[in-house]
């Protein structure tokens, strides 16, 4: 099965490594929408449905944990799996984001491994 | 309260966590560069706040940048360009200085500012430095703690 992805962050170059890394790890993408922060994810997903967010925190104009607050108030997007992917792994900070809806946390900097594990624990079988 | 040693310890963990992992390069500590020659790096500077407030200042030479930014990007070098080294520049900034304090302050909250590219002719006055040499040229870091919590 081909999944959709949604990768949230402000770096592009980030986002550009987490898509390359996807498709080397040999996880089945079949479309990888991109947003910027919060605001844009949240545009998309009312645009397109996707399998899985993976979203940074630190952003502009929304951050991710604002993302996953206004996720989590949605009937239509709050079943949709979200991932932290972030620098700060801090125990305060993973257990808010989990509290706040996350299924999956890593913490940069990750191995294709690491990434590919989380994905498949949030997809519910191997990718 | 963090020591210097602990602080320099859990920074050059970081920096070789972030390289080896995602870049699949190597840096090992090196003395201090000379003054001229760090002056000469593109550098990134990061605020933090939390359980320890102050800033974090990464430099690095022009080969390595482009260098990591064709890596991570997954290009040629030549192919490169310059907001693209810009933008892994700070992403890398970003992640050792993330990992390092993460390190330090994992039961304390804590935030980054957003990384941005820095003036490298400031003071380092106040700043614990460490330099690291890779195959493709040096890196510097410094970090100044203020005094107290928010």
């Amino acid at each position: 099965m081909a999944y959709r992805v949604l990768l949230v962050d402000d770096s592009p170059a980030m986002r550009s490594f987490i898509r390359r890394v996807m498709v080397l790890s040999g996880f089945d993408l079949d479309a990888c929408v991109e947003a910027g922060d919060g605001a844009e994810a949240l545009e998309h997903l009312r645009q397109e449905k996707v399998d899985v967010i993976l979203t940074d925190i630190n952003m502009p104009c929304m951050d991710g944990e604002e993302l996953l607050r206004r996720l989590s108030e949605d009937s239509d997007l709050r079943d949709i799996p979200a991932i932290v992917v972030s620098t700060d792994s801090t125990k305060p900070r993973i257990l808010r984001m989990i509290g706040l809806g996350a299924q999956g946390y890593i913490a940069k900097p990750f191995s294709p491994e690491s990434l590919r594990e989380a994905l498949e624990k949030v997809l519910g079988c191997p990718v | 309260m963090v020591t210097p040693a602990e602080l320099t310890a859990s920074i050059a963990a970081a920096a070789g966590s972030v390289l080896e992992t995602m870049f699949f390069a190597e840096a090992e500590p090196c003395p201090l560069v000379p003054e001229e020659q760090r002056r000469q790096m593109t550098a990134v500077r990061i605020g933090f706040h939390g359980g320890l407030r102050g800033e974090f200042r990464i430099g690095f030479e022009s080969h390595l940048a482009r260098a990591l930014a064709a890596g991570f990007l997954g290009l040629d070098e030549s192919e490169v360009a310059e907001e693209e080294v810009n933008q892994v520049i700070c992403e890398t900034a970003n992640m050792i200085c993330g990992a390092a304090l993460s390190r330090i302050e994992s039961d304390e909250h804590m935030r980054l500012e957003m990384p941005a590219l820095a003036e490298n002719n400031e003071e380092c006055a106040g700043f614990l430095q460490a330099c690291f040499l890779t195959p493709e040229g040096a890196m510097c870091t410094g970090v100044r703690i203020e005094q107290g919590t928010e």
